[in-house]
Parts: structure tokens; sequence; C-alpha cells
């Protein structure tokens, strides 16, 4: 069982890379965002085994269960698969393969060059520490933390304001 | 009088105050439809006029002529060893001219309130008189050649203000234009002079006019300019600085000017173009005297130029129908005669014809004036006549004038003319005779013009039976004037107990130029004066029984416009065609800079510049391409590049 | 159990990266330029916990505490992208990409 950790990672990976294919692939945007969730899932377990309890559940909490909740939504109230007729891929999406491959390039060389031992005093994030972490007053996350939450509130607000908007309009351009 | 000097500057601002005054009140009442309150206007520019010349009353009557108030207001210019400060001196020389310019400039202000009374710019016009006065007294006040330039332009200016005042009809305004322009190639004259001055002076170079003297005065100087390239610059600035002076009092070549300038209302032509701005050449010759009796050649220049001018516009005068010509031509021609005395070195004769001419050539224009006011704009003499009768107050002071501009008997004209010609006959002979046959043409055209417009039948009946004499504001003075004329010439003979001899006056300031020009000459005694007044007078008198006789009884039809034709209008634009063929390769050269160098250089480089940045553009505006995602990837691929850059090292 | 080595998260973090990517660039419904930004999201968040058991000590949190950040801001731009979305949407009735490259009208 010495590489139990090594198995769970493989595991993981692979299906989020699987998962990530099949955003890519789909025709169906709700097959996409299906896809999405086992991804998010998928990486949450990932957080779990590197040693970040506290960043699992969050992920599970927020993203798969809020976000994509959300985007589920969205799709199914327009009707995501309006232009069907639309083909997946075209000349131009595979000229722009180039950029990705790049990125990847770049970063595998970074990689190379990168100092990546493992410190064996790391910090294990379980709840209690990544909150003395986020409300820390003196490294200034605590400000952080704060700002986050207005920057949430004021995204709340602009999505009620932006969306309802177009209700009314449409209302009275059609009157 | 220590204390005098600091109200000198008191002197150019009172007008200058008067003109932004009456420039507000002519503003103020661009909407009314009778225009600005006359009395107003007329006593706020009278009594600025007024008061400058009170000024100067005082500051002439509180100075010995040996001396000088001097007054420097602040330091203008200040490089190295070259400086120049804005400065006012009033000398002796300064006080004459500022006594008549001031007089004379108050006495035709009073004279324009009745002039202009009907017209819808009158306190424009003020104001514009005020400006120039306020300009003459700067360039006659100011201390150096600096200053003096500032009013040399400022009554430019005004001239053409003033000449093109009823700018409604464009004629005028070319008229104007004409004017300034060649008062402009003047002006170039008189700059270069200035700089080819200063560059002789080399290290101790000045602006200052005392300093200038002291330099020229100071012997050990002379090696300086009397060979090589030191002459050469002492003729250039000499030669240059008389080209402005030709330019500013009309002389050949830059004196076809003066006639069109006629074209503005007749007090202006009595104060700037009788009196007062063309006599800035001669006052500016006689204050850098010192300077220019080292330069013989152009001495010599001088009063060659000075006679031929004079014969030159006299015979002009004779083919004049227009009554402001024939006193226009004749300012040119007696400038001509002053510009032989100071050709001769005579300075101070030149300087007493100037301010005996001041009077009587105004009153001769604010008597043409009143003429032309009463008979309601006539100015063609061909259609006057008999008028003596119905203006008796404006024939009597034109009767004066006459009188003092032939140089009879005890007129003004008598002592300044004749002080003239026999400082000419000392200087040659020839000059002599041609200055008197001048004197008998001058003698011709103006009693031809007394004759035409004051004696014989009406030609023109309807004119004469509405014309009536001049009102008060006019009248007044054109009797101060008329007095004047006559009786200024008493100046120089020094009969007048108290006042100090014209010659004496200007002693000081004139003496050591004069002195230098006449070492070892001497002056002739006072009998052969009275042989030189009484050919003087003889010779006028031929000239006056010539033109009574001519013209006293001919017939005159008065058919087509008053200029002249045939013969006397060639005569006349003489200079216009010398100065067309003249301006012609600067016509060239402004056509080549046009097509050539505008378009094609200049245009050019801007077509190519242009190109260049739309080709730049075009090539940017490519890159945004309308497509979502493909300006997502275009931004992105810099993305990559920026990150690659610094993840990789800088190469 | 051994401990996972850091290079291969990282490895897995940039696959995933570039799969999110090339989504984001390639497809042409408006959805999946959505969808693919979350998925890049969520690779940058692993990378983070990848690398912050690399550094020393107590240092180690700042790689756990910035994830939060990023979950909660991914939320927010979430939320007003697909506002966006529905608001571009009345306008077009088309979630193509291209339908949307004339911004004018």
């Amino acid at each position: 069982m010495e590489h139990l950790a090594l198995i769970y990672f493989g595991l993981f990976s692979l299906i989020s890379v699987v998962c990530a294919s099949m955003v890519l692939f789909a025709r169906h945007p709700i097959n996409g965002a299906m896809a999405l969730i086992g991804l998010m899932t998928s990486l949450s377990g990932l957080y779990a085994i590197l040693h970040a309890p506290f960043l699992a559940v969050l992920q599970v909490l927020v993203y798969a269960g809020a976000i994509i909740m959300l985007l589920v939504f969205v799709i199914m109230v327009l009707g995501g698969a309006k232009d069907d007729h639309t083909p997946r891929f075209d000349a131009l999406g595979l000229g722009l393969l180039i950029v990705p491959a790049g990125i990847l390039a770049v970063l595998v060389h970074a990689f190379r060059t990168a100092p990546l031992a493992i410190d064996e005093k790391a910090v294990r994030g379980t709840v209690d520490v990544t909150g003395q972490a986020l409300f820390n007053v003196s490294t200034g996350n605590v400000v952080l933390f704060e700002a986050v939450g207005l920057a949430l509130l004021a995204a709340l607000v602009g999505a009620v304001l932006l969306a309802k908007r177009s209700l009314d309009s449409s209302k009275e351009n059609k009157a | 009088m220590n204390q005098l000097q600091h109200y000198l500057w008191l002197l150019p601002t009172l007008p200058l105050l008067g003109a932004i005054l009456n420039g507000t009140l002519s503003l103020a009442s661009t909407d009314s439809h009778e225009g600005p309150s006359r009395g107003l206007s007329g006593f706020v520019g009278t009594l600025a006029s007024g008061l400058a010349f009170a000024l100067t009353l005082v500051l002439a009557f509180s100075i010995r002529n040996d001396q000088s108030l001097q007054q420097v207001c602040w330091t203008w210019i200040d490089a190295g060893s070259f400086k120049v400060d804005f400065a006012f001196r009033f000398d002796s020389l300064t006080a004459m001219m500022l006594l008549f310019i001031t007089g004379i400039g108050t006495l035709i202000h009073l004279y324009s309130i009745g002039y202009m009374a009907e017209d819808r710019g009158f306190a424009r016009f003020f104001s514009y008189l005020n400006l120039f006065l306020a300009s003459m007294i700067v360039l006659v006040l100011g201390s150096n050649m600096l200053m003096t330039f500032i009013g040399w332009e400022g009554v430019g200016l005004c001239s053409y203000l003033l000449i093109g005042f009823w700018h409604h009809d464009t004629a005028n305004g070319d008229a104007a234009r004409k004017a300034f322009l060649v008062n402009r190639a003047g002006d170039l004259g008189f700059l270069l002079g200035a700089f080819a001055l200063l560059a002789l002076m080399g290290s101790s170079a000045s602006l200052e006019y005392t300093a200038i003297a002291a330099w020229f005065r100071d012997a050990s100087h002379l090696s300086l300019y009397a060979t090589g390239t030191g002459a050469g610059l002492l003729t250039a600035a000499c030669l240059l600085i008389f080209l402005g002076c030709t330019g500013k009092s009309a002389q050949i070549p830059l004196l076809t000017w003066l006639p069109d300038a006629m074209a503005g209302p007749t007090p202006v032509s009595a104060l700037i173009h009788a009196a007062t701005m063309v006599t800035s050449g001669i006052y500016l010759l006689s204050r850098m005297a010192d300077m220019f009796v080292r330069s013989p050649l152009t001495l010599s220049v001088i009063a060659g130029i000075g006679i031929a001018t004079a014969l030159w516009a006299a015979i002009a005068g004779l083919f004049q129908n227009d009554i402001k010509k024939v006193l226009a031509y004749s300012t040119v021609s007696q400038l001509g005669y002053m510009f032989v005395a100071a050709g001769i070195g005579a300075f101070n004769a030149a300087l007493f014809h100037v301010f005996t001419h001041a009077f009587f050539k105004a009153a001769l224009f604010l008597g043409a004036g009143s003429v032309i006011h009463a008979i309601h704009g006539e100015q063609d003499m061909r259609k006057m006549g008999g008028l003596w009768k119905k203006l008796p107050l404006t024939f009597g002071v034109m009767a004066a004038g006459w009188y003092a501009i032939l140089g009879l008997p005890f007129g003004a004209g008598f002592w300044s003319k004749d002080l003239i010609l026999e400082k000419a006959f000392e200087h040659s002979p020839l000059l002599y005779v041609l200055g008197l046959s001048g004197a008998v043409i001058t003698a011709l055209y103006m009693t031809r013009l007394m004759v035409l417009t004051f004696f014989g039948k009406s030609r023109d009946e309807h004119a004469a039976a509405h014309a009536h004499e001049a009102p008060a504001s006019m009248a007044i003075p054109l009797l101060v004037l008329g007095v004047g004329a006559l009786g200024v010439g008493f100046f120089w003979a020094g009969m007048i107990p108290g006042l100090d001899s014209f010659k004496t006056m200007l002693e000081p300031v004139l003496a050591p130029a004069q002195e230098y020009l006449s070492q070892g000459h001497e002056e002739a005694g006072h009998g052969a004066a009275m042989l030189f007044a009484a050919i003087g007078t003889l010779a006028a008198l031929i000239g006056a029984t010539g033109a009574w006789k001519i013209w006293g009884k001919a017939k005159i039809e008065a058919v087509g416009s008053s200029a002249p034709t045939g013969f006397g209008a060639h005569w006349t634009y003489l200079f216009d065609y010398v100065h067309a063929v003249v301006i012609w390769p600067t016509k060239a050269v402004s056509w080549v800079s046009d097509k050539v160098v505008q378009t094609l250089v200049f245009g050019g480089s801007i077509a190519v510049i242009q190109f260049l940045f739309e080709f730049v553009g075009d090539c940017v505006r490519a890159l945004q391409r309308p497509r979502l995602r493909v300006n997502l990837g275009l931004s992105l691929i810099g993305l990559l590049v920026v990150i690659a850059y610094f993840l990789l090292g800088a190469f | 159990m051994s401990t996972i080595p850091a290079l291969y998260i990282q490895f897995l973090a940039a696959t995933l990266f570039c799969l999110g990517l090339a989504t984001t660039l390639t497809r042409r419904n408006l959805f999946f330029l959505l969808m693919g930004i979350e998925v890049m999201l969520n690779a940058a968040n692993l990378s983070f916990v990848g690398f912050s058991r690399t550094f020393a000590g107590a240092a180690s949190i700042e790689g756990l505490t910035i994830p939060v950040f990023v979950i909660a801001l991914a939320a927010a731009e979430a939320c007003v992208g697909l506002a966006m979305l529905i608001l571009v949407f009345r306008s077009r009735e088309s979630v193509d990409a291209d339908a949307y490259s004339r911004m004018k009208e």
C-alpha cells in the first residue's frame, strides 16, 4: 500500500483529463456541463490527497455545487443547442490550437527548471489552519477576504441588473 | 528740473489713454445707429492731445538748450555687452519736434470734431488719431533707435488704419495697403542699417543716440570707418537707414504711396502726410547726423535724391486735378528740399523747413478740407471756381499758406526755403539753380491751385450755391495755422525778444555734426542773404504770374475722372512703373515658392508622411478582425510571447 | 504512503490548462467558451495546491488560501458572464460566437 497515493493520483488525474477532453469534444452544452462536474469532483479528490482537505470540500460545495448549477440553469433556460448546425470545429479553430500548444511547451520547459522539492514541514490545510491563514491580519489576507466578498456582492448586483434590464427592455420593445 | 524727467512717460501715455478710451467708446456704440457721442469722443481725444501739448510746453521751457531729460523705464534687452533700454530722452531737438507735433496735432483734433461730425466711425477715427499721436511721440521721444523704431512702426500702422478709414470702398483699402507695404520696404532698410551700424561699432555697440554720437565724435575711432570694411559698413548703414527715411518721407524710390494716401480723410492728410509722419525721416537723419556727416557718399546721394524728388514732384503737381493730390505732390516736393538741406549738412535748416512746412502745409490741407466740406465732397478743381466770395475765411487761410509756400517776403517759407537755397549755393551752384527752378514750378502749381479753386467763374453752379463757411471747430484751427504760416518764420530770425532763435535752440544737438562738415567754410554774410531772398522772391513771382496768365482765364472742362491723362499720367505714375518692374522678381520668387516649394516639397513630404501613417494604420487595423475568436486568439498569442520571454529568461 | 512528486501535479495542471484553453478558443458555442474558462481556473488552482507543499513550513499555507479567492472570483465571473450571455442572447437569438462578430448590432 505504499503507492496508494500514486494510485489515487493516477486515477483522479485520468478522470480529470478525460472529463476535460469531453468538455472539448461535447456536442450539447449539457454534456459539457456534466463533464465539467466530473472534472471538479476529481480535482476535489486530488486536493484531498494533496493535504488540502478544506479546499477539497470547498471545491465541491462552491464549484461543483453552485457554479455548475448556475451554468446548467442558464443552458436550460436559453436552450443551449440553438445552433446545432454550426460545426464543432472549423479551420480557424484548428489554427488557433497553436496557442495552447505553445503555452504547453513553455510551461513544460519552465517546470524542468523550477525547484520542486517537497518540504517535510509543510502544513496540512485543515479548516482551522486555513481559517487562521485567511483571517490573518498581519499578512493582510483578511482585507483580501473581505474584498472578495465585496466583489461577489458587486457581481451579484451586476448580474441582476444585466439580466433584469434585458427582460424589461424586451417587453417594452415588443409593446 | 530734476523731477521733471520722471514725467516723460506721460507724454506718449496720455494720447494712448485717449486712444483706448475712444476705442472703447467706438466698440460700445457698435449697435447704435447714430454712433458714439460726438461731444464725449471728441472731447476725450482733443483733451488727450492737448494735455500732451501742455506737458510738452512745460518740459520745453524748463530745460536749457544744452540740457536733456532722460527717463529709463526698464531694461529691455540685456545680452552681454549689448543693452537696450525702454527709455525716453527729451532734449532741444525733441522739444522742437514735439512742440509742433502735439500743437498741430491738437489743432487737427479740434478740426476733426467738425469735419468728421457726420461720420459714423467718429470715435474710431479719434482712437486712431490718438494712437498715431502716441506713436509719433514715442518716435521722437525715444532715446535709442529701437524706441524710434517702435514709433516708426506705430505711425506706419496708424497711417494704414487712417488711410483706409472709409473701408467700405476697397480702393481706400488698396491705398492703405500700398502705403503700408511701401513703408515696410523702408523699414527693412532701417533695420538692416541698424544692424550694419552695430557691426561697425563692434564691441561698443549700442543703439542709444548719445552713445552713437559719442562713438563717432571720438577721433580715435576714425581709423575704424575711414577705410576698408569699416567704410563699407558705414556707407551701407547710412544708405540703408536713408532708404528707411525715403519710405517714411516719400522720396524716390519709395514715394508712390503718398499721393494714394489722399484717399483718407483730410485731417489725416494734414496731420500725418504733411506735418508729422513724413518728417520722421528728416528727424532720424538729424538725430544720427554725426554718423551721416562722416559718409560723404551718402550725403551726396541724399542731396541728389532730394533735389530729384523735389523737381519731379513739382512737375507732377502741375498735372493733377484733384486738390488734395496737388498738395500731396507739393508735400513730396518740399520734403525733397528738406533732404537737400540734410544732404549738404545743413540739418538745422532742414529742421527749420520741417517746422515751417508743418504749419503752412497743415493750413493748406485743412483749408482744402474746408473747401471740400463746403461743396459736399467735391475734390476736382476743375469743378470749382469763384469760391473766394463764399468762403472768405478759408480763402484767407489758404492764401496765407500759399504766400508761405511760395517763399514770398516774411512768410514762413521765406525764411526756411531761402535759407536752404542759400546753403545750397554755398555747397554747389548747380544745386542752387535746380532748387530755384523747383521754386518757380512750386509757385506755378500752387497759384494754379488757388486760381482754379477760388477765382474766376464757378464751373459748378450747384455746388457753389450751397457752399457754406466752416463751423467754429474747424475755423479756429484754420485761423491759428494761418497765422502760424505767416508768423513762425520769425523764430529763425531771432527778432522776437526772449525767444531763442531756432538755430541756437538746436545748436547743442546738431553743432558737432555740422561743424565737422563745414571745417574751414565760412557762412555768407547777411548782405548775401538779402540777395538770395530777393532772387527767391523773384522766382516765386515769375511762377505766380505765369500761372495766373495760363489758368486765370482758361476754359476748363471737367471730363472724366480727376486723374491725369496722357503725358501727365505717365509722369505721375513713373515710379509706379518702376515699382512694377522691381517687384517682378519678387513675384517670380513667390510664384516659385508657391508652386515648387509649397506644393511639391512641403505638400509632397506631407503626402508621404500621410501615406506612411495610413499604411501603418491599415496594417494594424488588419489585425483587428471582427471575429471574436480571432481577437481572443491573437491576444493570447501576445500573452504567450510575453510569458515565454519572462519564463525562458531574457534573450 | 509515498508522496506524489510535485512535477506530476504540475504536468497535470498544465495539461488541463491547455485543454481548457483549446476549448475556449476552438469551440463556436458560447457556453463552451465559458466552460473552458472554468477548466482553466481549476487547472490554476491545482497548480497552486501542487506548489504549496514545496514551500517551507508555515508559508506553505499560502498555496491553499489563494485557491479560496480564485474559487470565489470564479463564481463571480461565472455569474456576470452568464448574465451577459443572457443579455446578449436576447438580441441575437444565437449562441454562436461568430454571430457576435459585428459589435454594432
